[in-house]
Formats: C-alpha cells, sequence, structure tokens
C-alpha cells in the first residue's frame, strides 16, 4: 500500500485534480498560454482559472503544483507532530524571520494594566492578558467542565441587542452597559481584596481599578439529544446551558440579550484561508441551493472597519470579520483590552465611568502599526502541520467514506490559494484545509440565536479541519464545536444537524468499523 | 589538561586570524571557501564529556558568581531596611550592587531553555514553582507591587504571603492557571523600588529616597518588602547553582554528567543556545525595535536595558569558547567550549557574530551605568552610545544599530548556530 492511492481518492468533480502528472500539464500547455495572456491583459481581474496559474507557474519552476496529500499546508507544511505542531513558522518562510519572531513574541505577550510602565493597556475590562493563554500553543480553547469560566481558558461570550441590527454596518449592536462582549475580568479593586458578589469595588481608593462586567457559568444539565446508530447503539449529546451574573456598577443584568459562547480556534493556516480567492469562495457559495443537494452556503458579507464598506468575511465562527488585520486587532481590543490603529478607543460603554476613568492610564493606540502589522504577519505564516498515517488502509478507506457521505459539500478537501502579494509562500498553494468558508443553517440544535451580520442564528461557518488530528497532542483536549460541547470527533459529527443532516445520517448508517476509518481519517489531518 | 590548553589556545589563535581573513575578503567572503583557500580544517579539539564537564564548571562558576552579587546586594538591602531614614547616598549605593548583580545573571541566561534548573520545574522548584519566573519575569505590573505594599501589613515581610498573592487579580493584574501571572518578585521588581517609574526618556526612574522613610506612607513596608525579595533571589540562585556544584551528590549536575546522556545533553545545549537566540535574545527583548515604542524596554525603571543586551552576549560567548569572562577581554577561566566540538571548517563565523553583536552596545551611561564592569567614556565607532528607550524609536539617529543586531542575532548568528549544530549531527528546531 503505497500513499499514492491515497492521494487520488476524494477528489470529486468539484474538486481540482490533485497532483496531476507534469505529463498533463505539457499536454495543455497550449491553452494555458491563452489563459496567462488573459490574465496578463485583463490585469488578472477575477475569474481567470487558478488551476491555469499554478500550471504556468509549474511549467516555469519545475516543481508540481501540488506536494502532494500529506502538505495539508502546501509547501508551508510543517512535518512534525509533538505539542509544537502548531507553533512553527512555515517551512518556505522566504523572509528572515524577523518579523515573524516579533509577532510571535507579542502574541505570547503577557500585557499588564494600564499606566504601567511596560507592555501596558490591558483591560480595563478584559478576558485575558495575551494571545497565548486562549491559543495555548497556537491551538484550540476550551470551556470549563462546568462552572464559572473566569478561570477557564479559551472561551468567551459574544453579546448584543435582540432584533437589531447597526443600519450602516449591518452587523450585531452591542448592549448599552455591557457592549459585544462579556468582558470577565477588571484590573482590579484596591479593597477589599477580592470583588463582592455584585462585582462592586467598594472602598476602591483610585481611578485605575476597573471591576469586571460580570461572569458566566456553564452547566451540561440542559436537554440532551440522542442519537441513534443503524447498526445499533445510542449516542447521548449534552447541551450546554449558561447562566449570567453581572456587575451592578454598570447597570446590572440587560432586560434581554443574544449571546453566543466562542471557543478560541487554532492559529495555523490562517494566512493560506485569507488567500483562498473570492471567486473561489462565490463560486461555492448556493444560497438557494440550486442544486438542490440540500446543502446551500451563504456568504456573511461584514463590515470592513478599515475600507469603510461591506466584504466577505471569512474569519471567525460566523464567518463574521473580513481580514486577519481586522480580526487581530479586534482581538486586541475585546479580548485583552488593547488598542490599536484600527481600533484605538478603548472599549468601556457609556454607563462604565470607572472603565472610562481608568482608560487612560495608558495612551491610545496602544500598540503601534507596526506591532500590529508584525502580528499579523505572524499569524499569516504559522505553519499548517503535515497529515499523517496517509498509508493506512482505514484512512484511506475514511477519506473515501468521508466524500460517499457527502462531508466534503463543506469541507472541501483541496483548495488553490490565488496570489498574495509580497507573500509567496502564501501564493498559489494547494492546500487542504477542508473547509468552505461559508456559511450554513446547521440545525436548532447548535443554534445560538445571535444573529451576526448576514448569519442568521442557526448559521455558522463551517471551520477548516487540518491539524484535527494533533489538539488532543498540542492542547491535552478534544472540546468541539464553537462552543467546545463535543468531546470528541464522534460527537462532533453528531452535533451536525440543518443542512448538514444528511451527511450526518449518513454516518449513522454506517457500520461500527466504518464510522470508525472515518474518523480515523479525520484523526490523520 | 595542559594539552588542552595548547589547543584551544591555537584554535583560538587562528580563529582570530582567521576573522579578521574574512573580514578583509568582505561581504560576500564564504567561510569554507576562505578555509579551503587556505587549506586549514582544524578538526575538533574536544570530546564531548569533555565538553560537558566544562559547560557544567561553567555554569557553577557562573551562578556562583551570580548568587555571591546577589547576596552582597541582599546584605546592602538588609543594612538599608533597618534605617528608618535612609539616604539618596545609602538608595545609590543599592543601584549600584544591583546593576552589578544584573549583569552577573544575565551572564547565566545562555543556560536557559536546556532542560536545566533554570527554568525545568522536574528538575529544579523554587517555592514550589519554576525558577527562572521567580528571578526574571517580565513586564512588571507595578501596580500591583505598590497595591501589595499598600495593603499587606505586616505580611510584606513574608515571602510565602507575596508568593501567596501572585495571581490575586485584587492587585491589579489577572489570576490565570495557564498563564504568566503577576510579577511580584525578582529583578525587575527590585528595581522598580530602587528606581520608580521611569516616565522620561532622558533619564531613569528618579525615586527619591524619602520613598524609604518611616515618617513617608508605606516607607517601611517598601523597604521591607525590597528586603524580602532580595534575600529570596540570592537564596533561590544559590539552590541553581547547588545543582551544578561538583562537591553535592544527587544533583541534576550527575545526571547531566553521566555517560548514557552524553548526546542528549549536548542536544539540549544546542536547542536550548539556538532558542534563546532567536526567541529570547534577538526576539522578546529585541521586540521594540520593531514596536518602536519605548514601553518595550524590558529594564525600563534603570535604564540599564543596553547591559541586558552586552551580557547575554558575553553569557553565549562564555559557553561558545568555554572561557568564563565577565569584563571584556579578561578570562577569569578557561577549557573547551562549544566550539571545541566543531572542527575550524564547521565554526562559521559564529565568534565573530557574537562578539560583534555584543560589542554593538556600549555601557556608556553615568547617571546608572557607572557601576557596571563595563562602563567605560569611550565608545567604538558605530556602536550604540544612546539610551536604549530613545534608540528603540526610529526617529533616533541610532536606530538603525538596533535593527541590525536583531538582524544579526535573530536572524544570521541564528542560521549559523544551527547549521553548526547540524554539521556534528545535532537538530535546532525554530
Amino acid at each position: 500500500m503505497n500513499c499514492d492511492k491515497n492521494l487520488n481518492i476524494g477528489s470529486g468533480t468539484a474538486n481540482p485534480e490533485p497532483n496531476p502528472s507534469r505529463r498533463r500539464w505539457t499536454r495543455t500547455i497550449p491553452i494555458l498560454v491563452c489563459i496567462l495572456l488573459n490574465f496578463l491583459y485583463c490585469g488578472g481581474k477575477e475569474g481567470t482559472d487558478p488551476l491555469g496559474i499554478a500550471a504556468i507557474i509549474a511549467s516555469q519552476t519545475g516543481i508540481a503544483p501540488d506536494p502532494g496529500e500529506a502538505f495539508s499546508g502546501g509547501y508551508g507544511t510543517r512535518f512534525i507532530s509533538n505539542p509544537t505542531s502548531f507553533d512553527t513558522p512555515v517551512v518556505n518562510m522566504s523572509s528572515d524571520g524577523i518579523q515573524f519572531n516579533t509577532g510571535n513574541n507579542f502574541f505570547n505577550r503577557a500585557w499588564v494594566a494600564e499606566g504601567n510602565s511596560a507592555s501596558a493597556g490591558l483591560g480595563p475590562t478584559f478576558n485575558t492578558s495575551s494571545c497565548q493563554n486562549c491559543h495555548a500553543g497556537d491551538g484550540r480553547g476550551a470551556p470549563p467542565d462546568s462552572g464559572t469560566l473566569f478561570n477557564s481558558v479559551g472561551i468567551l461570550i459574544r453579546l448584543s441587542k435582540v432584533g437589531v441590527s447597526d443600519p450602516t454596518t449591518g452587523g450585531p449592536v452591542g448592549l448599552d452597559s455591557f457592549g459585544l462582549q462579556l468582558n470577565h475580568k477588571g484590573i482590579g479593586c484596591v479593597t477589599p481584596l477580592a470583588y463582592d458578589s455584585n462585582f462592586d469595588c467598594t472602598g476602591s481608593t483610585g481611578p485605575n481599578f476597573t471591576p469586571p462586567e460580570g461572569n458566566a457559568s456553564v452547566s451540561y444539565t440542559g436537554a440532551t439529544v440522542v442519537r441513534n446508530y443503524t447498526s445499533g447503539g445510542t449516542v447521548t449529546l449534552n447541551t450546554p446551558v449558561y447562566s449570567f451574573s453581572w456587575n451592578v456598577n454598570f447597570g446590572g443584568a440587560p432586560s434581554s440579550f443574544n449571546f453566543s459562547p466562542r471557543t478560541a480556534p487554532m492559529i495555523p493556516g490562517l494566512g493560506l484561508l485569507e488567500a483562498i480567492p473570492e471567486s473561489t469562495i462565490l463560486g461555492w457559495a448556493d444560497p438557494t441551493d440550486s442544486d438542490s443537494d440540500g446543502v446551500s452556503g451563504k456568504v456573511n458579507m461584514v463590515w470592513d472597519a478599515k475600507n469603510h464598506k461591506k466584504v466577505l468575511g471569512r474569519f471567525g465562527w460566523k464567518a463574521n470579520e473580513p481580514s486577519l488585520f481586522q480580526q487581530n486587532q479586534g482581538a486586541f481590543l475585546g479580548d485583552i483590552g488593547i488598542t490599536s490603529p484600527l481600533f484605538s478607543t478603548d472599549n468601556c460603554p457609556s454607563t462604565q465611568t470607572q472603565c472610562l476613568a481608568a482608560a487612560s492610564g495608558t495612551a491610545d493606540p496602544e500598540i503601534t502599526a507596526s506591532i500590529a502589522e508584525s502580528v499579523n504577519f505572524y499569524t499569516k505564516l504559522v505553519a499548517v502541520p503535515a497529515r499523517r498515517n496517509l498509508s493506512d488502509p482505514d484512512v484511506i478507506d475514511g477519506k473515501v467514506l468521508f466524500s460517499s457521505i457527502k462531508c466534503d459539500a463543506c469541507h472541501k478537501p483541496l483548495v488553490l490559494t490565488g496570489n498574495v502579494p509580497g507573500l509567496p509562500e502564501l501564493s498559489y498553494q494547494y492546500i487542504k484545509p477542508y473547509t468552505d468558508l461559508l456559511l450554513h443553517d446547521m440545525g436548532p440544535e447548535l443554534a445560538d440565536g445571535r444573529p451576526d451580520f448576514d448569519a442568521d442564528g442557526q448559521e455558522w461557518r463551517t471551520p477548516p479541519l487540518w491539524g484535527l488530528g494533533l489538539i488532543q497532542e498540542v492542547n491535552g483536549h478534544l472540546k468541539l464545536m464553537h462552543d467546545g460541547r463535543a468531546n470528541g470527533i464522534e460527537e462532533a459529527i453528531l452535533w451536525h444537524g440543518g443542512e448538514a443532516d444528511t451527511a450526518r445520517t449518513g454516518f449513522q448508517n454506517l457500520s461500527l468499523t466504518d464510522r470508525q476509518k472515518l474518523i480515523k481519517f479525520l484523526e490523520s489531518l | 589538561m595542559r594539552n588542552i590548553h595548547t589547543k584551544i589556545f591555537s584554535i583560538l589563535f587562528s580563529m582570530t586570524l582567521f576573522s579578521s581573513l574574512i573580514s578583509c575578503a568582505g561581504p560576500g567572503s564564504d567561510n569554507s571557501a576562505a578555509a579551503a583557500l587556505l587549506g586549514l580544517d582544524i578538526p575538533a579539539s574536544a570530546t564531548k564529556p569533555q565538553f560537558l564537564n566544562r559547560y557544567a564548571a561553567l555554569a557553577f562558576e557562573s551562578y556562583t558568581q551570580a548568587e555571591l552579587d546577589a547576596s552582597n546586594l541582599s546584605a546592602a538591602v538588609d543594612t538599608f531596611d533597618s534605617n528608618t531614614n535612609p539616604s539618596a547616598s545609602d538608595l545609590t549605593n543599592l543601584r549600584n550592587l544591583w546593576v552589578k548583580a544584573r549583569a552577573s545573571y544575565l551572564i547565566t541566561e545562555g543556560f536557559r531553555f536546556s532542560n536545566g534548573p533554570i527554568d525545568n520545574d522536574t528538575v529544579l522548584q523554587c517555592d514550589g514553582t519554576e525558577c527562572e519566573g521567580l528571578l526574571n519575569a517580565w513586564p512588571l505590573d507595578e501596580d500591583a507591587v505598590d497595591n501589595y505594599i499598600a495593603n499587606g501589613g505586616n505580611s510584606v515581610t513574608s515571602f510565602a504571603s507575596i508568593l501567596a498573592k501572585i495571581g490575586d487579580t485584587s492587585l491589579g493584574g489577572e489570576a490565570d492557571p495557564q498563564a504568566d501571572k503577576i510579577v511580584m518578585t525578582g529583578y525587575h521588581p527590585i528595581e522598580y523600588l530602587l528606581w520608580g517609574k521611569d516616565t522620561s526618556n532622558t533619564t531613569a526612574g528618579v525615586r527619591p529616597a524619602s520613598d524609604f522613610a518611616d515618617a513617608t506612607t508605606n516607607g517601611a513596608r517598601r523597604r521591607h518588602y525590597l528586603k524580602t525579595i532580595t534575600n529570596r533571589l540570592a537564596v533561590h540562585l544559590g539552590l541553581i547553582k547547588d545543582q551544578w556544584d561538583p562537591a553535592q551528590t544527587g544533583n541534576f549536575r550527575e545526571t547531566f554528567l553521566d555517560s548514557a546522556n552524553v548526546n542528549t545533553s549536548v542536544g539540549n545545549i544546542f536547542q536550548g543556545l539556538g532558542s534563546f537566540m532567536a526567541g529570547e535574545w534577538g526576539g522578546e527583548r529585541l521586540t521594540g525595535v520593531i514596536g518602536e515604542t519605548q514601553e518595550e524596554e524590558h529594564s525600563c525603571f534603570s535604564d540599564t536595558t543596553k547591559a541586558d543586551f552586552y551580557y547575554d552576549a558575553q553569557g553565549v560567548l562564555n559557553i561558545w569558547t568555554g572561557n568564563y569572562s565577565i569584563q571584556k577581554g579578561v578570562n577569569i577561566s578557561s577549557g573547551p567550549g562549544l566550539s571545541a566540538l566543531l572542527s575550524f571548517k564547521q565554526q562559521g563565523a559564529i565568534q565573530s557574530e557574537i562578539e560583534s553583536s555584543r560589542n554593538l552596545f556600549c555601557i556608556n551611561l553615568s547617571d546608572t551605568e557607572s557601576a557596571d564592569p563595563n562602563f567605560t567614556s569611550s565608545c567604538a565607532s558605530g556602536s550604540l552610545t544612546h539610551r536604549f528607550d530613545q534608540a528603540i524609536s526610529s526617529a533616533d539617529s541610532q536606530h538603525g544599530i538596533l535593527v541590525n543586531v536583531q538582524r544579526l542575532i535573530g536572524s544570521t548568528l541564528n542560521r549559523d548556530f544551527v547549521a553548526a549544530a547540524a554539521a556534528i549531527g545535532f537538530s535546532v528546531a525554530p
């Protein structure tokens, strides 16, 4: 058994064929020349066949355009499977690494409270003090087994008003007193030495001390979902239930609100996802399900804060962020309380007088454009780990099953990136992200009921699956889905609903052996 | 032993000669080509066990000096604590002793990341936790230290009570089980207490001695806190030193030198130094060069950040050459360094790169660095003579020196080091 068999499996008609031979490219060169001419004369407009471009590059460089199935992240793929698997630069890094190292250092940096001398700007309210606290080892966050989120790492709560969206941006509107995110930490009180049950800093002696906005707790004592297998056996899924306590200083409990728990996603490959051409994503979209396959796929048009217009969203659990530039600076502000060139005002709603008073402790923006850019560069160039166990017959069978039950309708197994100016590392790479970056209705059981731009309360973006099999190794858990409710891959599959009903029932109809093979394939990613 | 020394001398001599040859050849010259031209390739001059013995001795000597200097500071702080109204010169005396203690500690930083006692808590724990974080964590939350002193009552004299406060959100930082916690101990809190906040880029912090007077609010508590954490700093350094002490049994040194562990020990040293270059010395410490904000200065209270780079380089150079040196050009002891495991052709330009990255920092600030072992008023042309918190800005005429040194350490030196390790079969991951 060799890897080649696995290489050639699973490329449905909708996908370009992986690893084509050199001879095939040679035969198509006359056509490619036409494409090249078209490309040059039309200034590279969208719609130019990306396969053709890859072929031209291949013919000029003498390298095969797709280095093979193991190379999940194209030529940048890093062959390393240990706790550092998500935390290495792409292998094909063309720069000297200084900017990558700098970005990495800021990613790992523990920020301290506003008003300090060095690395200051944390808060006044925040969720955690550094990027890596939630993205440990550049990997995935998880909810606590139960109870308070206060000391848990890697999950936060998005908030918004019910039934309203911003007339300009089309996005959700934050709560008057708490904003768009529950910051369950504040830069502290002087006395007493702990907050009281109302999060009140009674006796606080200075303006530089801000209590948290509140706290959330989770339990798994709510409704259950029972999934049966045709071949026998059932799995019971526990639905998380969240409860909240609110700071009376900031107005106490809101009368109504939407919320969405979000775990921290892994970092590897984000630059490659950003490099997927819009035309490719739009080509997958089928919002009206015109092919009647039960799977639609919708683009989320979201607000680009830099250019003040609506653009295609691709990051976040609801594809609600258009770019890493905006995603990263949004996280600096929303999660850590650090102001940046893009979001230069501290995150203090007008009712939070203590927060507003403390916010002047460090001049805004607290990070410079070059720091923001180095973190941006870093998040673009973290390598995707290679696939493993490719020649295992079960893994090969598992990949066939993945396609045959139509998981690949959304989890796209092979994608070609476009041109990224200045970053050849990310350009024209065949990647295996297993996502279409589109929104899909995932049914009522997974719903958060919180619309986010064009995504309704039941819609979620297909998450990439690359690296899935190494999360346990890196992060010591395998809590999956947007809120980490699924314990492992099997539960994650069984949580799928809505448009994914067909694929999920396909899984339920498989024999135990085939289900195990499919999971073994997913673990090889 | 005599033979080894002679051999090292000849290699060092020829390396010096070689360095001058390649520097004359100008940019683009290829070391191996030059060596081939000269017909030179002196074989490795030490075995791995010989090198490891020297490394262990160097570690012991380095931590012994660091502990000694910290103890001298600690003893002076004890006297300071007993004075209800310390004078400006009492405070200056402490600052000078801190500068010396800091220099000898920084020289030990090359031993980090190598699975040794400094930062591997399965080898050694200081008060129940990994040692390095208690000694040298950064950035400091000054409010947390101030709040603890203001609220700590009599408990400020107990190290255990200070330790228990690490992670207490009420002090100003956050409690996070997996992350760096509030920095309450080590060189930087001591530095903060001695100098105070630095809000200027023309001076260091200007805390008055009266901040420590009994008549001042929290003055006595501030002295007690300073005493408690300085005493403990010396104790922790002693614990690390003991792990390298040849007179003790059952310590890390024994495992490290065990004949069964030779390749593991050498591999850990290569990996550790590689991580130190790319991640810490040429990475973390120099991030301000790209960030360009004064807040990125590490020793920001004392404005002694240039010394951080200088002695980090000296520490790496010591491990590379096998010489223990603090003052430039003065070797206190010698033996086979890491370079002795490599043949002449495999050395690359590593030694000259380390020396260049050291010499780019001139220790010339008379207000804060006059007690430094390498303080000088005559700086080599092209070296960084400005204050670090000024040069960190691209508007400063010497900013380019910092950019170049970051590239030299984090990129050129690191690349050459990885190649040298690979030449004798050790892989250094990024």
